[in-house]
């Protein structure tokens, strides 16, 4: 069985080999989580803050806008230069500054940022031409396949993966989504996102574990395959394993399985959604109970926004679908992993067989494992609505959402495509650990179940909840 | 009978936790490297982990507040 060497230690270690650090405390203090936090709620700060005094942070929140011939297009980015790199100088910074906080070479970071901004530049400008619609250009699907396509036909050095942080770009976009998405939403939406992703992710977890058990797998390995398909995907396997005490070698098998049908969903749920003319609010749902991780649900969900007003038939807002993809992934299933991890690790102490392992679980594990970055999107959310409640709405309609609403957008949507670019920059097919048959299979049939239920809660039993969502 | 540490000024001894184990490592960047695919959809850095990390001697996930027989005390730095 393989084993993790303990030499001294680089900052950044090579593949496979363990630095002999001191451990990382179990604090959230200076995880990506604080940082997003802090980022994200410094950000919609600031731009309270710029309102307040006259002004609007809407300078430095510049993206590309419509355009018909190259001639436009280039005569944009040339107008908009400086503010370009202003925009870029700012996120490079900010990232720059906090990864090499967490511990990432700043050497490494640097030069792997200026690709992924470069990249998402003309990804996000490919999707202002106004041709874009008519070839399915959607830019969180171009980025993510232009991610897959470089990581895994050109190849780039490893050493990039320093800039390519996936779930720190996300949870970023998370908390500034916030700042765009109403409090009272939450609060009214919220309970039927949490009573259906219950529903669903119950049902996918006992449908993935009794397969796995029957399929000869033992049961930790099951509870971690179960957690990654039921609850957040990648996260959620790993903390689950950790919570459980799952073998080295079954954590990297669940993360192959997720990341595949993760990225398989990110294509299908889409184009399925879209030959069945969902309104956009119904397809985020059910994005948000069939979808592995927030990373992926946004790119698919993003996606289908962007069909709103675009595509005959499809009803809704573009807002709409990440709207109730957030409420149905982050507030309906990412926040109750604490509790899957606190239940699980009773059953296993309790029910399985014991590994030599005491794992002194308790209550507290629900707030130790609580993914803290939801309390950045709830906060950002709080904070517009104090705001708002200051402002009769003709006056907020005139200023506060061109002003702060409206750029708080645009850097969500760079943060957002920095993810999506990172995700197929990461994933490289050939070092993913070989799934198996039977994991594969366990997991498959908690998808299928996962994809049918999520539609008939999602379609009919909530449709119109969903159809109807922010429209009040 | 696990391992213990002495508490001071308390008459029990203190289970010894994995978090202060020479098997263990949970740094954020050796668990990427150590699962592959980790860092396309999730993060060593993510605070839902919680220390979490791996057991060198058991090959498997754990918890940093976690003990067993095996335990040895991690060189002071």
């Amino acid at each position: 069985m393989s084993s993790i060497a303990q030499p001294t230690l680089p900052r950044e270690p090579s593949r496979g080999a363990a630095p002999a650090q001191a451990p990382r405390p179990a604090s959230w203090v200076g995880t990506e989580d604080a940082w997003a936090i802090l980022l994200g709620v410094g950000l919609v700060l600031a731009a309270v803050l710029a309102v307040w005094s006259g002004s609007s942070i809407k300078w430095l929140a510049v993206a590309p806008q419509k355009w018909q011939s190259l001639g436009e297009i280039g005569t944009q980015l040339a107008d908009g230069a400086a503010r370009y790199l202003a925009l870029f100088a700012f996120w490079l910074l900010a990232f720059g500054a906090s990864t090499r906080a967490l511990g990432i070479a700043t050497a490494r970071f640097v030069p792997a940022f200026c690709l992924v901004f470069s990249l998402s530049l003309l990804v996000i400008a490919l999707g202002a031409w106004s041709q874009a619609d008519r070839y399915n250009l959607e830019p969180p699907l171009v980025a993510l396949a232009l991610g897959l396509l470089l990581s895994n036909t050109i190849g780039l050095p490893r050493w990039l993966d320093a800039g390519f942080r996936v779930e720190y770009y996300v949870k970023t976009g998370i908390v500034l989504l916030g700042a765009t998405l109403p409090l009272t939403l939450i609060l009214s939406a919220g309970p039927v996102a949490i009573v259906q992703a219950a529903v669903v992710s119950l049902a996918t977890f006992g449908v993935i574990f009794l397969a796995a058990v029957r399929l000869g797998l033992e049961p930790r390995f099951a509870a971690t395959l179960g957690a990654g398909g039921a609850v957040c995907g990648v996260s959620a396997a790993i903390a689950v394993a950790g919570a459980v005490g799952a073998k080295k070698e079954h954590g990297p098998i669940a993360i192959t399985i997720v990341i595949f049908w993760a990225i398989v969903m990110i294509f299908a749920l889409p184009l399925v959604a879209r030959a069945l003319a969902l309104p956009t609010g119904v397809a985020g749902a059910w994005i948000g109970t069939s979808e592995f991780a927030d990373a992926a649900g946004f790119a698919a969900a993003q996606s289908y926004g962007g069909y709103a007003g675009q595509v005959p038939g499809i009803s809704g807002s573009a807002d709409a679908a990440v709207n109730a993809f957030t409420l149905m992934k982050v507030i309906g299933r990412d926040l109750w992993i604490g509790i899957w991890a606190f239940v699980l690790s009773i059953v296993a102490v309790t029910r399985w067989e014991s590994t030599g392992i005491a794992n002194r679980t308790g209550p507290g594990e629900i707030w130790r494992r609580f993914p803290k970055f939801v309390l950045g999107f709830v906060a950002a959310s709080a904070i517009i609505a104090v705001l708002a409640s200051t402002y009769g709405t003709a006056d907020y309609n005139r200023i506060i959402k061109p002003d702060l609403v409206a750029p708080i957008k645009t850097l969500r949507t760079w943060a957002f495509t920095f993810c999506f670019l990172s995700i197929g920059l990461t994933t490289r097919w050939r070092d993913l650990a070989s799934a198996g048959a039977r994991p594969f299979l366990a997991f498959t049939a908690g998808v299928a179940v996962n994809l049918v239920l999520g539609y008939l809660l999602s379609v009919v039993v909530f449709g119109d909840h969903w159809a109807a969502l922010g429209t009040h | 009978m696990h391992p213990t540490l002495p508490s001071a000024g308390a008459t029990a001894a203190v289970p010894a936790a994995c978090g202060a184990c020479r098997h263990f490592v949970n740094q954020p960047l050796a668990l990427e490297a150590a699962s592959p695919g980790l860092a396309s959809l999730s993060s060593g850095f993510a605070a839902l982990y919680a220390g979490d990390g791996l057991c060198q001697a058991h090959d498997r996930h754990v918890s940093i507040r976690s003990s067993c027989a095996r335990f040895v005390a991690r060189p002071a730095a």
